[in-house]
């Protein structure tokens, strides 16, 4: 058995040095299960060592609707922890964007193009049912049909390999890239929605405060005296992120991807020193957030019904993302699109994020049909994509 | 001949074709359902993430533990409606009958003095505390009578008229597996000089708010066999309001007094809630 049992490629800044001075695991029996659940990734990003499928389940367990351990009064005390982790995934997404827009500009635009026929097809088929159904949806409609085709165009990295083959490597690139058209177009979602001067909030708020703590980090992280000095001054820079955009808002994400991208593009090693020092927490941070995301999942009729255009307009997009993108990317459209299948947990965090932005019932009704989705096309990945992705190179030979 | 990369082109365009029939063929199918509820389902308003961390003034988590409790205390409480008993019949002789002295009259709960059934509306609403599966005490103003609960009828099934209280059926309100009053919790010994949670009746359901209960003094008064709690100062509360402490416990049930209001505890009542169950007067 082929077992890749250290995965170092996928993680921004190298390998953790925990894992470096323990050196590569030795293989066992549950190996094959286990190299699959640990390459879920984004943007560069290795988001848990495990994937939605076994967090997402244990939030709703521990959750008000199960154990109740994870109270509601908890959960809304949480909320400011989510706004935090979403801008850390965001600033992390932005270091990562800054070194692969000017290594693979071509790539960046093949994942973009495919991310907009995802949000285009998903957002278009939900309008189109909930009018038909009637399905009673707080607020605009086009609001949260956007919001939907936003949280459906996230990808993360597949289970293959990414040096295993070259498809694997470019499917993995694009599925990494894909994810900045909805972070940058999150705040914007509500501008159906906004009047004359919220709109230009919604448009310029996210960049201003995003330079503005990226400015801040430039100037301070260098001249840190000590290590604990500066991490002292990222995470005030993450607070100041997250609290603004919270105060405004406006999207985390975005707020965290303009930081992140300054901090790569200006001079220096800000993008180094934040992605170390924000390195140490992305796990477990991303692994609360997907526990709060279960936890905070309300199963519900509503919910149910969306996942109609959800999971059918999803698949449907991605596959036509692939075939519209495969000649920009130099790959097989079908290769592409199994690449792109997993949503990962960028799409929790879309879900988590508009939950913020858009009315309660809304809110929750998307992220409980986010969080199904996810775990249905994780497991879709997990189980059967790898044998279709092998059936015509069987055919081949 | 195609080669091999037409043959997997024309494949892929095949494979595109059909994920996007299915697509559209099954959001066509399932489009032509009706979602069977209308209704959008109520959910509490996300508060921010910052207005978690804010300080926040008194009065607001005042507001806030009022909230919360009163939404705890929901399942216990029901809307009666009463209606004054109508006057007796006019006799042969065109003369009203004369009142009989065992009867009380009427009283408007509201300040507690007898009123003219003529002129003053006497149509009013108590709230009902549920402390059996299927009964529920309330305070019964002389001379009135509950006629509903909602949309249903109510079932005296037992009445002290003396202490003017009655333990009601309700029959829109047979829950399986409800939520009764515990009056082992309840609160013994409230000294006053605090605020307490006191529910209302209003004609769309129970309405709960803070009240400040400057002092209570304990005072004999008939026909109650064991001292009531007279409130000190004015208290804007109707005869028959439902008194909780601000956590949930119950702590009594307003009566009127010549000169003002009282509690009676929830001791008492859990004793005569007791005697009419078990057979009535």
């Amino acid at each position: 058995m082929n077992l890749r049992p250290h995965i170092t490629r996928r993680e921004l800044g190298g390998p953790d040095p925990l894992d470096r001075r323990i050196g590569p695991a030795q293989p066992r029996s549950l190996g094959w299960l286990l190299s699959l659940v640990r390459t879920r990734s984004a943007l560069g990003l290795a988001p848990s060592p495990t994937p939605a499928i076994i967090f997402l389940p244990l939030g709703a367990l521990l959750g008000p609707r199960a154990l109740g351990l994870l109270s509601s009064d908890i959960l809304a005390d949480l909320d400011s922890v989510v706004t935090v982790g979403l801008t850390v995934l965001g600033m992390l997404v932005g270091v990562a964007l800054g070194r692969d827009i000017r290594t693979a500009p071509r790539l960046f635009a093949a994942a973009s193009l495919e991310s907009a026929v995802t949000i285009a097809a998903v957002a278009a088929a939900t309008m189109y049912f909930v009018q038909q159904t009637q399905l009673p949806i707080e607020g605009p409609l086009l609001v949260a049909a956007l919001a939907l085709g936003l949280c459906a165009s996230a990808s993360s990295a597949t289970s293959a390999d990414p040096d295993s083959e070259p498809a694997a490597a470019i499917g993995t690139r694009v599925a990494d890239l894909d994810d900045v058209l909805p972070i940058a177009l999150a705040s914007c979602v509500l501008l159906p929605s906004a009047t004359a001067p919220q709109a230009w909030l919604l448009i310029f708020a996210p960049i201003g405060v995003g330079l503005v703590v990226g400015a801040i980090g430039w100037l301070l992280f260098d001249r840190a005296d000590s290590g604990g000095e500066r991490v002292v001054f990222v995470l005030g820079a993450l607070g100041l992120a997250g609290g603004a955009a919270a105060y405004l808002t406006v999207s985390p994400l975005e707020v965290g991807l303009v930081a992140g991208l300054c901090w790569t593009l200006a001079p220096g090693r800000a993008d180094r020193i934040a992605e170390m020092d924000l390195g140490k927490v992305q796990h477990p941070l991303i692994v609360m957030l997907l526990v709060i995301a279960g936890a905070l999942w309300v199963p519900g009729d509503v919910a149910l019904w969306l996942l109609a255009p959800y999971l059918l307009f999803r698949l449907a997009g991605k596959v036509a993302g692939a075939w519209a993108t495969a000649s920009l990317a130099d790959a097989r459209p079908a290769d592409l699109a199994a690449y792109l299948m997993p949503p990962g947990v960028l799409a929790i965090a879309f879900a988590l994020n508009f939950r913020q932005l858009l009315p309660a019932s809304t809110g929750d009704t998307l992220l409980s049909t986010v969080c199904v989705g996810t775990a249905a096309f994780e497991l879709f990945a997990l189980f059967v994509l790898p044998r279709w992705r092998n059936t015509p190179r069987r055919e081949a030979a | 001949m195609p080669n091999g990369a037409e043959e997997r082109s024309g494949r892929e365009i095949r494979l595109l074709l059909l994920v996007i029939a299915i697509a559209v063929a099954g959001l066509v199918v399932l489009a032509r359902f009706r979602f069977p509820a209308a209704d959008i389902v109520a959910v509490t308003p996300t508060p921010g993430p910052l207005e978690r961390l804010a300080a926040r003034a008194p009065f607001d988590e005042l507001a806030a533990t009022v909230a919360a409790t009163a939404e705890r205390l929901a399942p216990l409480v029901a809307v009666v409606e009463f209606d004054q008993i109508p006057p007796p019949p006019v006799n042969a002789k065109g003369r009203m009958p004369r009142p009989n002295p065992r009867t009380p009259e009427p009283q408007n709960p509201r300040t507690s003095e007898p009123q003219n059934p003529r002129t003053s509306s006497t149509r009013y609403f108590a709230p009902a505390l549920r402390v059996r599966a299927d009964r529920w005490l309330v305070y019964q103003a002389a001379g009135t009578r509950a006629v509903r609960s909602g949309s249903g009828p109510v079932m005296v099934a037992a009445e002290d008229t003396g202490r003017q209280l009655a333990l009601l059926g309700l029959s829109g309100r047979t829950e399986p597996d409800p939520q009764l009053l515990d009056f082992s919790s309840a609160v013994h010994g409230f000294p006053g000089t605090s605020y307490a949670l006191v529910i209302e009746a209003a004609p769309a359901g129970p309405a709960a708010r803070p009240v400040f209960i400057p002092r209570l003094d304990p005072v004999s008064a008939a026909p109650w066999d064991s001292p009531i709690l007279r409130v000190g100062g004015t208290m804007p509360v109707a005869a028959g309001a439902l008194v909780f402490s601000l956590d949930g416990r119950f702590i009594g049930l307003t009566v009127p007094l010549e000169d003002g209001v009282a509690i009676v505890a929830a001791a008492t009542l859990s004793r005569l809630t007791g005697e009419l169950a078990g057979g009535g007067q």
